[in-house]
């Protein structure tokens, strides 16, 4: 039987496994993953160009009177392009790398702002209460990424799963 | 055996359409080759001034930690 935590992270992975350039976004994502630890090799599959790598973050539950828990449970999201440009020139009006990121980043945003139970209402609470957080700071030769740091929010009864 | 040569007055005569799509396609796959070497070339210096980063586990718990230093 599945525990809350997992149907709620799966619905996360599921729903951002649907973005579609069919349907206005920039990018499809090739694999949508969880993971545990962010590999310097994006060498899940080489042949992708786009690649979103979910993590786990901390989870605290907050016991309500209602016998229920709320959990808020935070995620952190790597988006990640296939970048094979030969150099990054400063001087170029047009900074590739950035705009990849950025363009990844907006389609993940996008895709959870149209539904923020995540198609799984059953369970997930809201996925934008505690807002998010994205680091451009990053580098890694050959690829453009970003990562977005939210918070999951989802009820479980408290004597249950 | 030796090939036989060209004669001097056959490299006189005009150029045909065949050998002008001929000499074409030479100079198209050169240029590609020249483009190819100019992007390892270029891919070589990048690499050599890039300072070493940090790895993405290195970058993704500075991260975590000024999240939480909010």
């Amino acid at each position: 039987m599945a525990s809350r935590h997992e149907t709620a992270v799966e619905a996360l992975r599921a729903f951002l496994a649907a973005i579609n350039t069919n349907d206005g976004y920039s990018y499809t994502p090739g694999a949508v993953v969880r993971i545990n630890v962010f590999p310097d090799q994006i060498s899940l599959d080489s042949s992708l160009q786009t690649i979103y790598l979910i993590r786990p973050g901390e989870e605290v539950q907050e016991l309500k009177d209602s016998g229920n828990t709320a959990v808020h449970l935070e995620i952190f999201i790597l988006v990640v392009g296939r970048f094979l440009e030969p150099t990054d020139n400063p001087h170029e009006a047009e900074q590739l790398r950035w705009q990849m990121a950025a363009d990844m980043v907006h389609d993940v945003l996008q895709k959870l702002g149209t539904d923020n139970r995540l198609g799984a209402p059953s369970v997930v609470i809201d996925c934008a209460r505690g807002g998010y957080r994205t680091d451009y700071e990053r580098y890694l030769h050959g690829w453009a990424l970003a990562e977005i740091r939210m918070v999951l929010h989802f009820h479980r009864a408290t004597a249950g799963r | 055996m030796t090939e036989q040569l060209e004669q001097p007055e056959d490299l006189q005569a005009p150029a045909t359409k065949a050998d002008v799509a001929e000499l074409r396609t030479i100079v198209l796959e050169l240029g590609q080759a020249v483009q190819a070497l100019a992007d390892m070339i270029g891919q070589a210096v990048e690499a050599e001034e890039r300072p070493a980063a940090p790895t993405l586990e290195e970058q993704h718990r500075a991260f975590s930690a000024r999240v939480k230093e909010g």
